[in-house]
């Protein structure tokens, strides 16, 4: 504690203010993101297993950086990286912000999301399957399981002005989230403008989703259990939903990450591979409580 | 006053004809029910008159304006819609649904201020909801659903207020109190457009009838003129006897025309 604010022992001090610290901010500022995301996505697929994940976006954006991994751009510069999942993220949603003007269906927009989050996965093996040497095919892995080891402030920053606008966006069609709960016929005709505020959502996951990878890789099921978790204390309303889960997206993350750290094992563990043993199963819980007709909690 | 103007509105789907052909306005200060067998348009017209459809020829205006050039506030500002099917994505409060009919004055749901308070609260007591206000809407009975519904279209205040079959799925008595509830919103200022399957029920509420087949308009007048046995037959092909009980209309179905 006293290594945070510059006293105590130098080596203490770094340790906590260069390693420590931007790996919890980095674990909260990736939960946040993902928790936002999800939130924010169930809301407008009025759906609670959406995810960005469900969009293809998280997998096109790890699709980017494994791509200049595997071209070794990522070598000429450490920016070179983040940006790319960036890049990533964006042309993904890019291509869907085309398709929700084009479709009215938000079954059909699912499905191709869907598509071509397996399309992203399946050329994701294909450069693991065509890399050069393990050296390569190591540090993809390491991309793919998602980590937020070994950030730096710098990292954080990168990603910063990507999350701060995509949040604004995402928080700014809030109203129309809840509005949405009655369908999306009654929306248009309560005052929604459809196609705008399904462009602003898409848009904003897009750039928060992004910016989440770019720090720490391909971490699922965070934009699941969140809002999950919070939804019954603001009373179910969509809107209502978004900070609430985008704050308990941070800690669940920075509490992975703490388990993670203090876990008895010789390998370290992925922060993905822990998110996923922990939010997969609560996928399918989800899943099975709509079958049985209780699809609200 | 806000009316809105239908003129020679036809609507295809993949080059056949639901609507053809259809003119008339819709203006405050009364209740017209809309009948007319299965399929014969009346969803869609409705949706049309709405905007959520583009008709394939024709136009519909309100005051003046093309709805599709409307903004979407300017026309939530203008016309509520109830529609047939009212699927609910999150079991939200009964009070949370009805504050959702005024977003399109800038009210968020929990936060309500001034004249969408009250809106919403004088909705709630017309539909008898106020006890029943911090209710899940997924622990509701059919009828108070329906209510629910109602009172998230009236909390708008729109001059003009679009039910697509209010009364399908409810019992006898739940009938009569939606009817009743659509008649009271009617005034010099409101006007609604329902539409309906019991004839009798819209007769005695309406003010107007418009009479629907085949994507066509084939009569519209007042209950006394237009509740007539050649009617019902031309509308729903069956035969029928109509007479006058204590004011009320009663329809007598005897069968399928032969």
């Amino acid at each position: 504690m006293q290594a945070l604010f510059g006293a105590g022992p130098e080596s203490a001090q770094i340790i906590t203010q260069d390693i420590r610290l931007p790996r919890a901010l980095s674990a909260y500022l990736v939960g946040l993101m993902l928790g936002l995301s999800g939130a924010a996505l169930q809301g407008l697929l009025r759906n609670p297993l959406a995810e960005p994940g469900v969009l293809g976006v998280s997998a096109s954006s790890s699709l980017c950086a494994t791509f200049s991994i595997y071209y070794g751009l990522s070598a000429i510069s450490g920016f070179i990286l983040p940006l790319s999942a960036i890049v990533g993220a964006m042309l993904a949603t890019l291509f869907l912000a085309v398709a929700a003007i084009r479709i009215s269906s938000i079954v059909i927009l699912i499905l191709i999301g869907v598509g071509l989050s397996s399309f992203a996965g399946a050329l994701m093996s294909l450069l693991m399957n065509l890399a050069p040497n393990p050296f390569s095919l190591s540090d993809m892995v390491n991309w793919m399981m998602g980590t937020v080891a070994n950030r730096s402030v710098d990292d954080l920053m990168m990603a910063l002005p990507f999350m701060l606008f995509g949040t604004i966006l995402i928080l700014s069609a809030g109203r129309a989230l809840s509005v949405l709960s009655l369908g999306e016929e009654v929306a248009s005709t309560l005052g929604v403008n459809l196609p705008r505020a399904r462009l602003i959502i898409v848009v904003g996951t897009g750039l928060c989703t992004g910016a989440s990878v770019a720090i720490a890789g391909a971490v699922g099921f965070v934009g699941i259990v969140a809002p999950h978790l919070v939804r019954r204390f603001v009373d179910y309303d969509p809107g209502k939903t978004m900070v609430p889960a985008a704050l308990v997206g941070g800690l669940v993350l920075v509490a992975a990450d703490l388990f993670i750290r203090l876990a008895p094992t010789n390998v370290e563990l992925k922060l993905g591979v822990v998110a996923a043993l922990i939010g997969a199963p609560i996928f399918i819980w989800i899943a099975i409580l709509r079958i049985s007709g209780e699809k609200y909690d | 006053m806000t009316d809105v103007c239908v003129s020679n509105l036809s609507y295809e789907i993949e080059g056949q004809e639901i609507l053809s052909d259809i003119s008339m306005t819709i203006a405050p200060g009364k209740l017209v029910v809309l009948l007319g067998s299965n399929g014969a348009g009346k969803s869609t017209l409705m949706k049309c008159v709405l905007g959520l459809l583009t008709p394939t020829s024709g136009s519909v205006t309100i005051d003046g304006v093309n709805i599709q050039s409307l903004n979407a506030i300017d026309k939530a500002r203008r016309l509520s819609y109830l529609p047939q099917r009212r699927p609910m994505a999150w079991p939200i409060q009964v009070r949370d649904v009805v504050a959702l009919g005024r977003f399109a004055y800038g009210a968020s749901v929990g936060k309500l201020r001034g004249p969408d308070e009250r809106a919403v609260e004088e909705a709630l007591s017309t539909c008898e909801l106020v006890h029943l206000k911090h209710r899940r809407i997924d622990t509701l009975s059919g009828g108070e659903t329906t209510r629910v519904h109602c009172a998230r279209t009236f909390a708008a205040e729109a001059p003009l207020l679009f039910a697509d079959e209010p009364t399908t799925a409810l019992d006898p008595r739940h009938q009569l109190d939606i009817m009743q509830r659509l008649r009271n919103y009617v005034s010099d200022e409101q006007g609604a457009f329902v539409v309906a399957h019991e004839p009798a029920l819209a007769a005695r509420f309406a003010d107007t009838l418009v009479w629907m087949k085949a994507g066509r308009i084939i009569a519209t007048g007042s209950p006394a003129e237009t509740l007539t046995s050649e009617l019902l037959a031309k509308t729903y092909g069956i035969r029928a006897r109509v007479f006058v009980n204590e004011d009320h209309p009663v329809v007598d179905m005897l069968g399928p025309v032969d």
